[in-house]
């Protein structure tokens, strides 16, 4: 097949794509979501900082809840149904381990991501999300794959 | 053992934490004011950046619906006369799909959504496609748009970003030059550079570090000499540097204006080569 | 060409303003367009107009500094000039009016406005 397309996924971004696409990013804290449409061969990922946008700033996808929010609308308003969308939960480490466990942003990312899926009934087929090291996460939207790699 | 929990130490260690909150306290109103006044700079150049876009769009528009309804009210001799307006109608069609273009990437980065779909193309070949597209507008200007380029130059990058980018530059060109314009693109040790030069009007001395600032209308936006500058060439900027890139610019001493581009042939966005081919270290989930 | 109709001078660096303008108005009217400050001024030595319609956004020199310049000569000191622009701005306007604007039009607009503007300041109302 013809290569795929390479996209480097940077923090806060969102990237959607119908055409075959190899999408990396670099995980520590941060959370990725990779939302596949089985049946579309279609995918899209976002890489948030932050759990939820309280109204301080503007409204970015560097925030969880918008990060999701603007995912799922990209996929939707491409043609996709949410009974086809699948999602991959990655990320969310404890990278600074002096932190107190209540302040721990990358169990808050996770909860983010996990929540909104579940608020729109997508299920999460795979993760490897938490422990203390960052990740290199590597999606290929055509088959669906995600290749991972504790750095 | 000693036992240290005495009255005054507990004192002095609410004190201390008292002290400790009122100081973060103090940095959060502090950071909460930058904040304030970003979001004040932001909004002030929303405004001025509406009112660009604004223009660039509602100049065609304007055009085309005042030039069609003539079509239908007037009575024309001939239909050469007519097929004249219709083509004049299709270029102004042409000169707002370039602009909203434009629109749509400077929003978007502004979303954050500035990634970049990387394939390896013909740099020359793209260039060649760009100048193709302007080919009426060229005629219609009666200038004269030359091209020196090697055969073939292999670059990984952007594609529909890049064209965006020489679009915007050939567009800028046509409308400053007197006649003479030149396209050059060379390979310089590990990138292409591509060269716009134009013999036209040249930018004054003074606005020189302005001309990629984010919609600066040169001249505090009346005097537009460059109409359309303040979105096309920062879109231009940022997509040149989101690539890794850097541009140059001269202007005058009666030689007209020069733009250079300068891209890397190389995706150094990937960083580390790691690939999944080698298989070390991925699992797949 | 018939001597007695009035002269208007167009400058907008819009081919497609021109086109446009120079079709709404020719049958009435002894039209010149100009693509820039710079060419208007080129016109205005050569002959005497009774309206001058500018184009706010321009190339080289801008609408209101062509105001200005139209105003500093002899025949022109009191012809009326309309500037147009794309948005109603009143900081525009009162710029316009202290250069020496008689008024101003907002684009978009069709031949029919443009030509019941142009005969309003050229005849006044009703005739």
């Amino acid at each position: 097949m013809t290569d795929r397309i390479r996209i480097y996924l940077k923090t806060g971004g969102i990237v959607f794509s119908k055409e075959a696409s190899e999408i990396k990013t670099i995980l520590g804290s941060c959370v990725s979501v990779c939302l596949w449409d089985f049946k579309y061969k279609a995918g899209g990922m976002n890489h948030f900082i932050f759990p939820t946008w309280t109204g301080r700033g503007l409204a970015t996808p560097k925030y969880g809840n918008v990060a999701m929010e603007f995912l799922y609308e990209k996929m939707i308003s491409n043609g996709s149904k949410p009974e086809d969308l699948i999602a991959k939960v990655f990320g969310g480490g404890k990278i600074f381990a002096s932190l107190d466990i209540s302040l721990n942003p990358g169990r808050q990312n996770i909860l983010s991501a996990k929540k909104f899926l579940e608020k729109v009934n997508i299920p999460v087929i795979a993760e490897d999300t938490g422990g203390t090291r960052g990740r290199t996460v590597i999606f290929h939207t055509d088959t669906g794959d995600v290749f991972v790699k504790k750095n | 053992m000693k036992n240290i929990l005495t009255d005054d130490f507990l004192i002095d260690e609410i004190k201390n934490r008292f002290t400790e909150k009122n100081n973060q306290i103090l940095q959060l109103s502090f950071e909460l004011d930058e904040l304030r006044k970003k979001l004040f700079d932001s909004e002030h150049l929303k405004t001025k950046f509406l009112s660009i876009i604004r223009n660039e769009l509602k100049n065609p528009v304007s055009a085309i619906s005042g030039l069609s309804k003539l079509v239908v009210q007037k009575d024309f001799d001939s239909v050469e006369d007519i097929k004249k307006i219709m083509d004049t109608i299709r270029l102004e069609a042409v000169k707002f799909a370039l602009q909203l273009d434009n629109v749509l990437i400077a929003s978007s980065y502004e979303g954050g959504d500035n990634n970049l779909f990387l394939s390896g193309f013909d740099l020359c070949e793209l260039i060649y496609e760009v100048k193709r597209s302007f080919e009426d507008e060229i005629k219609s200007r009666q200038k004269i748009v030359e091209t020196q380029m090697d055969h073939e130059i292999k670059i990984y990058a952007d594609r529909e970003k890049l064209k965006l980018v020489f679009k915007n530059f050939l567009d800028n060109a046509l409308k400053f030059s007197e006649k003479n314009i030149k396209i050059i693109v060379l390979k310089r040790k590990n990138s292409a550079v591509v060269s716009f030069y134009n013999d036209g009007y040249e930018i004054e001395e003074k606005n020189h570090h302005r001309i990629f600032e984010r919609f600066s209308p040169l001249d505090s936006g009346l005097s537009r000499k460059y109409s359309g500058v303040g979105l096309g060439l920062c879109v231009c900027g940022a997509i040149i540097e989101s690539h890794g890139g850097k541009t140059d610019f001269s202007s005058g001493q009666g030689s007209g204006t020069l733009f250079e581009i300068e891209l890397p042939l190389d995706d150094k966005s990937q960083g580390e080569a790691d690939d999944i081919e080698s298989g070390e270290g991925f699992i797949i989930l | 060409m018939n001597s007695s109709m009035k002269k208007i001078l167009f400058a907008d660096d819009s081919p497609s303003m021109r086109l446009f303008a120079s079709l709404s108005l020719s049958d009435e009217f002894e039209i010149d367009t100009a693509c820039d400050g710079e060419d208007a001024l080129k016109y205005l030595k050569t002959k005497d107009y009774d309206l001058f319609l500018v184009d706010v956004y321009m190339p080289k020199i801008d609408g209101i500094s062509l105001v200005k310049k139209i105003r500093e000569f002899e025949n022109s000191r009191f012809k009326p000039i309309i500037i147009i622009s794309t948005e109603a701005d009143e900081s525009l306007f009162s710029k316009g009016r202290d250069a020496g604007a008689t008024g101003w039009i907002v684009k978009p607009f069709d031949k029919d406005y443009l030509l019941k503007a142009v005969k309003h300041i050229l005849f006044g109302k009703g005739r």
